[in-house]
């Protein structure tokens, strides 16, 4: 368009005005509408000085002035000196080069403040080759580039916001994947589909099997699941089956988890809906191995079961035996009633010392013993103890051989576990001895602190059963046989109250020669 | 002395507690039975292939040999394969039962929950019903 109107005006410039006078009208009609509507400001300064000549409509609105005041005026009377020198350069630059100059942007200062154009500048030259003219097309680009600039703006905070999301997001994913790995318990999540969406690590460790492998494949193909028996149980009757089927909560303590290797494990699983919009699209296995916690049930029943006989045997021998003698007694001889009464007598103790134990157990295992030290003579408590069981003592006809040795008198010791540890080895040093035998008790102070042995000459402790000696209800086979009515608890409490008050208790023992029990406590400080 | 072993039936009582023992012997001597007390499973092994007693009670928790072991050991010899055997104990578990009767023990009274007179009882029940003759 802007090369045809060059042409056209070239053509023009080059015509005889005589000759074409009519056409040169038209053409110059024509030729001043098509500038005059140009939405560009067009203007033409002649080359000499650099003066307007030309200006149209676009070019009286952009710069605020009417042609009338521009033409025959140049830059300098429009414009502050420096922008007007610096156009005028331009100019000059432009008229020497003889090219047309694209100015991408030039500010100017016009009435209405200042603007951005687009300037083409193109020298316009007569038959001779002289610049005649010069002419300009200005397109005011201020707004497009304020809009420019706002789009720039708005595409920088654009990317900045998400910049900032996608880092939100992937701490996000981060701050996920760290929860899902510090959940103490195996962890998978499922689609609708059943395929595994989500593994933590502790699964992948519990079932034994690569986390990565398992991502998308069917969780039905990754758990295998048996019941107590190792019978296998479908699918279906898993609580993620159940889960994704009914939308509800599942829980499972007797289902026991196939390993990879062939081995199992009883879990625990709870499966959870993952719902979205009232629809559900999945499930979360929550899972952990419960051996640990199935062993220690177990021992609980295998206790409460032994317990339990413990204390059925001496009620039934006292409900027996008196029954009996209410029936009975009277045509029994003095010497039978009084055994039968004896009977009563011993299992109703025998009841007693059993409850006591239990008492003592459960406050050792619920973790209610407290030592509390205190000072006294160990000498005289030692005898006081001895005193205590002299029956017992004089009736197996045994000799009872005391060493006491050290500061004995100022001793800083808990009473009650000295009690419970005395009363229980003499007590057993006398029940196991034999008839006639040896007890010898030796106490000692020093700096490493109170040691207590005790050997008797009694039965001793088979080898194979010694390590069990200190387990709880554990009788010796030899020692069930002599004495029937032990509980089976002393040495087990025993251990537990010198191990709560920092020492040590251990033995040496043979079989049909007694057994020695040592005992090292630390002496507190007063 | 043969003429009374022969009219009485004869009871082997394996019982490691001398009082539980003691006073049924003498509930059991009193009804007119003739008594044979064993100590431990191992004794009451050879007591009763010895004297093929009419009828076995037996503890179970005992030293050296348990209850359960005897019964195994019974029931692998001819005649103690059918011999009948109460267990009277105070091991009150479903695992003790379930292996009782594997060996073919049908009577399990848990001593607690049974008077004297009672054990006696059954004991005379179940004999009576042994006698009957098959059709």
């Amino acid at each position: 368009m802007l090369k045809k109107l060059i042409s056209q005006v070239k053509g023009v410039l080059r015509m005889n005005p005589a000759d074409h006078k009519d056409s040169v009208y038209s053409a110059q009609k024509f030729l001043d509408s098509i500038v005059e509507n140009i939405p560009d400001m067009i203007f033409v300064k002649d080359a000499k000085d650099l003066r307007f000549v030309r200006f149209n409509k676009a070019g009286e609105k952009l710069l605020g002035f009417d042609r009338k005041d521009l033409i025959g005026k140049s830059d300098i009377d429009f414009f502050p000196p420096e922008e007007a020198n610096f156009f005028i350069k331009k100019d000059r630059e432009v008229l020497m080069s003889g090219k047309l100059h694209d100015i991408p942007e030039e500010v100017i200062h016009t009435k209405n403040g200042s603007r951005m154009l687009h300037t083409k500048k193109i020298p316009i030259f007569d038959e001779n080759g002289t610049p005649q003219y010069l002419l300009g097309i200005s397109e005011d680009i201020t707004e497009r580039q304020l809009l420019e600039g706002r789009l720039q703006q708005y595409m920088q905070d654009l990317e900045k916001k998400v910049r900032e999301r996608t880092a939100k997001l992937q701490e996000e994913v981060v701050k996920d994947k760290a929860l899902i790995e510090s959940i103490g318990e195996g962890f998978i999540a499922v689609d609708i589909d059943q395929k595994i969406i989500v593994i933590n690590k502790l699964a992948e460790k519990i079932l034994g099997k690569d986390g990565v492998q398992m991502i998308g494949t069917d969780i039905s193909d990754v758990l295998m699941l048996e019941n107590e028996k190792g019978e296998r149980v479908p699918f279906k009757d898993s609580p993620v089956a159940l889960t994704l089927d009914s939308g509800l909560q599942n829980s499972s303590s007797d289902l026991f988890y196939v390993r990879s290797k062939g081995n199992r494990f009883p879990a625990y699983s709870t499966a959870s809906p993952i719902i979205l919009k009232d629809k559900i699209i999945g499930a979360i296995l929550v899972f952990r191995d419960i051996t640990k916690e199935k062993e220690i049930d177990h021992a609980k029943d295998e206790f409460i079961t032994l317990v339990s006989h413990e204390l059925r045997t001496p009620l039934t021998i006292a409900s027996w035996y008196t029954k009996r003698y209410l029936t009975s007694g009277d045509t029994m001889g003095i010497d039978q009633q009084k055994s039968y009464l004896n009977e009563i007598v011993g299992a109703v103790e025998r009841m007693v010392d059993l409850v006591n134990a239990i008492l003592e157990i459960s406050k050792i295992e619920l973790g209610r013993t407290e030592i509390k030290l205190s000072e006294f003579d160990l000498a005289i408590f030692s005898d006081q103890i001895i005193s205590e069981l002299s029956e017992d003592i004089k009736k197996k006809h045994i000799k009872v051989h005391k060493i006491y040795t050290g500061d004995l008198n100022k001793v800083y010791l808990d009473k009650k576990v000295m009690t419970i540890l005395l009363h229980n080895l003499y007590t057993n040093a006398i029940r196991y001895n034999r008839e006639g035998g040896e007890i010898n008790i030796s106490l000692t102070k020093d700096e490493s602190g109170i040691s207590i042995d005790v050997k008797d000459s009694g039965y001793g402790i088979p080898v194979s059963e010694q390590e069990k000696i200190f387990t709880k209800l554990y009788r010796a086979t030899n020692a069930r046989e002599k004495v029937p009515d032990g509980t089976g608890l002393g040495l087990y409490i025993t251990k537990q109250f010198v191990d709560r008050a920092g020492g040590r208790i251990w033995f040496e023992s043979e079989e049909g020669s007694g057994s020695l029990f040592h005992t090292v406590l630390p002496q507190g400080s007063v | 002395m043969t003429t009374q072993l022969e009219q009485k039936k004869l009871i082997l009582i394996v019982e490691d507690e001398s009082s539980m023992s003691q006073i049924l012997k003498d509930q059991f001597e009193e009804s007119g039975f003739a008594v044979l007390v064993a100590t431990d499973g191992d004794d009451g092994l050879t007591k009763a292939l010895e004297n093929h007693p009419n009828l076995i009670l037996l503890d179970i928790l005992m030293p050296h040999t348990n209850g359960i072991v005897m019964l195994k050991n019974l029931r692998k010899d001819p005649w103690g394969e059918k011999v009948p055997v109460v267990v009277l104990t105070n091991l009150n578990d479903i695992n003790t039962l379930s292996l009782t009767l594997k060996e073919k023990a049908y009577d399990y009274l848990v001593k607690a929950d049974w008077d004297l007179d009672k054990i006696v009882q059954h004991v005379k029940d179940k004999l009576k019903a042994m006698e009957v003759p098959k059709p």
